[in-house]
């Protein structure tokens, strides 16, 4: 059964649209659930014939197996899993609603009672000292005979380990702060030219970069949503969906050395500085070939490409924003700091901070407010006054210019992302641009959007800054229908590989909990 | 060798680091005024644009210095009154201490946030307290206090040339009573982690630091009038704390008291306190621990009641008293 949300509650099978001995296709929706919220779709995880096994009306937690997929039917169904339902289910809490073929191997014959996932992953149940004990002398737990209660790895049993094989390495001392030895003199301005640029609507290249940037922003949210649902994928989606412009277009206005706080909502803001698609990806994942080592999940900080990372406290990068600034004012370079925000987070008390701050101290800053009519789970009535017209007018207080235009317009954005980063460049403080747009998705990956009309969704979709871009393009000739379509193809494409090989990277192990504390500052 | 007010040797690491390195600044409110006067006359000397004023508003500010961390300068932010660091709660806790973890060590967070702190003042409810106990267990921050201006100036130093954030609360009572004694001339560095231990004893070890641990000394004075001998342990910073320096100490006198000036549940006497009931320092005792430490109470403002609540020599002996007889 699929994770709905952060519901664990039980969750009604409404409807097969497959039957038992069935040849399924991976991504195919076989089937429909229903929680107290939502109905969602259950997608095939890999191609093969289907075992059901949970009827109709039946009920089960997500995690709970409901169907087997194998290479043929007959190995679906002699596939070992536990019926629905049975007290103290042997059932892996994280299985997805189906199983890949490797379920229909039978575990090898498990002298040790290890967990074994139905994905043919094994889970080593330690106890604490032995996997400390494991971890300082580099033991693999899953090599180590277990002989506690109920499989458990004893300390013990590390030390019979450890008897049969050489010392591993000593265990790091405690670690203190690192210290800066001797300082670096302060940087001094660069007077490193800056392109020349044309009007979007005059340079081809850019349309076509502002096109497949929207593309690769949708499909990455896309195909994270598809692995959250297939059980596949920890992490939390916080679409995009209906916003592509706005991180294509103001990405697109910034030089590399120019310093982004992205928003948390989609990944474009990320894809459009050039952060890697596979790194990216593995850290939804999760996984150690993350760009942060599957330690901060969606909280991405990527210092390659200036792209200093987004808290989970929204509101909480426009301050930091506003000291990076201080800091490229201080040190007279001629760089550019700009935050990205939605208007829910504009609306947190470090925004008038920030803005006064950065007026009073005349600070190369760009704030842009995505206004999505959305905050979470409400409408915007919730949150703003009836008659407010917009919300970077607060701008105007402090002295700081503001605009507010179509957010889904993308070579508008661009256009006047660009004259923002130009005038705060050029040393007249701070800017605001307000890009109106609409969330045509949830909050997250399992909300629903049951909080808006869905006549304004209806509307938005029919403003869809992705087609709408695309019929502008065919239309002055960029691009043909077929090159529009491969552009299309290929930001799937690349979003699917990246998918397929983080499922091969390994997960850190349980150890690495306790690795690397000290070179991350952690005492 | 020179006799200097503990403030002193604050405003002299202030401007020593500030003079060594062109991106230390500080930040604050009204700095440039200053409050008890640490930062008075380093605007002059160093100009406006590396001492800041900032508007209120502590969350704020402790996040721009973040920004501007981030960024490779090392800014100095002082909070008026340790008890407005929970203001600025969110950026410290959640975005100070955690970034350099969350992004596998991509950033280093050089940030000192320097805070007045303490009672003794019958200043009340808010600018009073000892709020080192809130930050205790924020993993990624370490917090130092010093008890002398050789520790004031040393540890300073060290903390602005930490490339990890740090937590630095100066006792209100040890800069305005002009407490002074010798600071080591030149380059003064003190390490961080690693405890002093201010009184050699036999009979009982007794963990201070910040301003108890003046009260201690005074309590060992007394009592070896008594033929008890104390030995004062004073950790220095009790994060990274240096557990081996005071359980040696406890090895020895086999008799732990913990004085501290923050609210007795869950601080570093609790913290001690559980340490030595675990493993084999669980045998180390002799007797059982004592802690001495404020009530779970706000600061009452009238100085009657306010010296009533915080922890002093008096209270520490009574302690001894408990864990000899």
């Amino acid at each position: 059964m699929p994770k709905v949300g952060m519901s664990t509650s039980e969750m009604v099978l409404q409807e097969w649209l497959v039957t038992s001995g069935d040849a399924v296709v991976e991504d195919q929706v076989i089937a429909m659930v229903e929680s107290e919220k939502t109905v969602v779709e259950v997608e095939a995880v890999c191609d093969g014939f289907i075992d059901i096994r949970l009827d109709e009306g039946g009920e089960a937690v997500p995690g709970e197996l409901i169907a087997v997929i194998a290479e043929s039917a007959e190995a679906a169904r002699d596939a070992r899993g536990t019926a629905p339902g049975s007290a103290g289910s042997a059932a892996p809490a994280r299985v997805p609603a189906t199983v890949s073929t490797a379920v229909a191997a039978e575990p090898d014959a498990v002298s040790k009672e290890r967990v074994v996932m139905l994905d043919g992953s094994q889970r080593v149940v330690a106890t604490p000292a032995a996997q400390r004990l494991a971890e300082q002398h580099g033991i693999d737990l899953s090599d180590v005979d277990a002989t506690g209660p109920k499989g458990r790895v004893t300390k013990a049993d590390v030390e019979q380990a450890l008897a049969g094989a050489a010392a591993g390495p000593a265990p790091a001392p405690d670690s203190l702060p690192t210290v800066d030895e001797a300082p670096e003199p302060m940087s001094r301005p660069e007077s490193r030219p800056r392109p020349e640029r044309l009007p979007a609507s005059n340079d081809p290249g850019l349309q076509r970069t502002l096109h497949r940037e929207m593309l690769r922003a949708r499909a990455l949210d896309e195909g994270h949503m598809r692995l959250i649902r297939r059980g596949r994928c920890e992490s939390m989606s916080h679409p995009a969906t209906g916003q592509e412009a706005i991180s294509a277009g103001i990405t697109a206005a910034l030089e590399p050395d120019d310093i982004l706080y992205p928003t948390f909502r989609g990944f474009g803001d990320y894809l459009g500085r050039g952060t890697d698609m596979n790194a990216l990806v593995a850290e939804l994942m999760g996984r150690q070939t993350g760009i942060n080592r599957g330690v901060g999940g969606i909280h991405l900080g990527d210092r390659e490409h200036n792209t200093h990372g987004v808290s989970g406290v929204l509101g909480a990068n426009l301050t930091m924003a506003a000291g990076s600034a201080q800091a490229v004012k201080m040190r007279g370079q001629a760089r550019v700091v700009m935050v990205h925000v939605g208007e829910g987070a504009f609306n947190t008390p470090d925004s008038h901070a920030t803005m006064n701050m950065a007026a009073i101290w005349g600070l190369p800053l760009v704030i842009i407010v995505a206004n999505n009519q959305v905050v979470e789970f409400s409408y915007h009535d919730v949150h703003f006054p009836p008659d407010a017209e917009g919300v970077g007018s607060r701008a105007g207080y402090y002295g700081i210019p503001n605009e507010c235009v179509d957010g889904n317009d993308v070579e508008l954005v661009y256009g006047e992302a660009l004259e923002a980063v130009e005038a705060a460049r050029s040393g007249n403080g701070p800017v605001l641009l307000e890009l109106v747009t609409c969330r045509i998705a949830g909050h997250f990956d399992a909300d629903p959007l049951t909080y808006i009309d869905d006549g304004l969704v209806e509307e938005w979709k029919g403003r869809d800054p992705i087609s709408r871009y695309e019929a502008i393009l065919i239309q002055r000739g960029t691009m043909d229908a077929g090159a529009v379509e491969a552009a299309r193809a290929a930001a799937r494409e690349e979003v699917d590989t990246a998918f397929k090989r983080a499922l091969e990277d390994e997960l850190p192990s349980a150890g690495y909990v306790f690795e690397n504390l000290a070179e991350t500052g952690v005492l | 060798m020179a006799v200097v007010k503990y403030m002193d040797a604050l405003t002299d690491a202030l401007r020593e680091e500030m003079q060594r390195d062109d991106r230390v600044f500080l930040l604050g409110e009204d700095i440039r005024v200053s409050n008890l006067g640490i930062t008075a006359g380093l605007a002059e000397e160093f100009g406006t644009e590396r001492v800041v004023d900032t508007p209120i508003h502590e969350n704020a500010l402790v996040g721009v210095a973040m920004g501007a961390a981030l960024e490779g300068m090392r800014p100095v932010v002082e909070i008026m009154f340790s008890d407005f660091a929970l203001l600025a709660a969110d950026q410290i806790v959640n975005q100070v201490a955690q970034w350099r973890y969350m992004t596998q060590g991509q950033y280093e967070v050089p940030l000192v946030i320097r805070m007045p702190t303490g009672g003794g003042f019958a200043y009340g409810l808010h600018h009073s307290q000892s709020t080192e106990t809130h930050f205790f267990q924020t993993p990624g921050l370490p917090i130092a206090m010093p008890s002398t201006p050789a520790d004031a100036k040393g540890l300073l130093k060290t903390a602005i040339r930490s490339n990890d954030p740090v937590l630095f609360l100066e006792h209100m009572l040890l800069c305005l009573q002009n407490a002074e004694s010798d600071v080591p001339d030149g380059d003064h560095l003190v390490p961080f982690g690693e405890a002093a231990v201010r009184r050699e004893g036999s009979d009982v070890t007794v963990v201070a630091f910040g301003a108890m641990v003046n009260q201690a000394l005074i309590a060992a004075e007394t009592l070896a009038e008594q033929g008890v001998s104390v030995e004062v342990v004073d950790p220095r910073t009790i994060v990274p704390l240096d557990a081996e320096t005071i359980f040696a100490s406890v090895a020895k006198t086999n008799r732990l008291v913990i004085i501290e000036e923050s609210r007795i549940r869950g601080g570093l006497g609790a913290e001690l306190a559980a340490q030595a009931a675990a493993g084999d320092n669980f045998f180390l005792l002799d007797a059982p621990i004592e802690r001495v430490a404020a009530p779970n109470i706000p600061v009452p403002s009238t100085s009657q009641l306010e010296q009533a609540y915080l922890p002093d020599a008096g209270k520490l002996i009574a302690a001894i008293h408990r864990t000899l007889a």
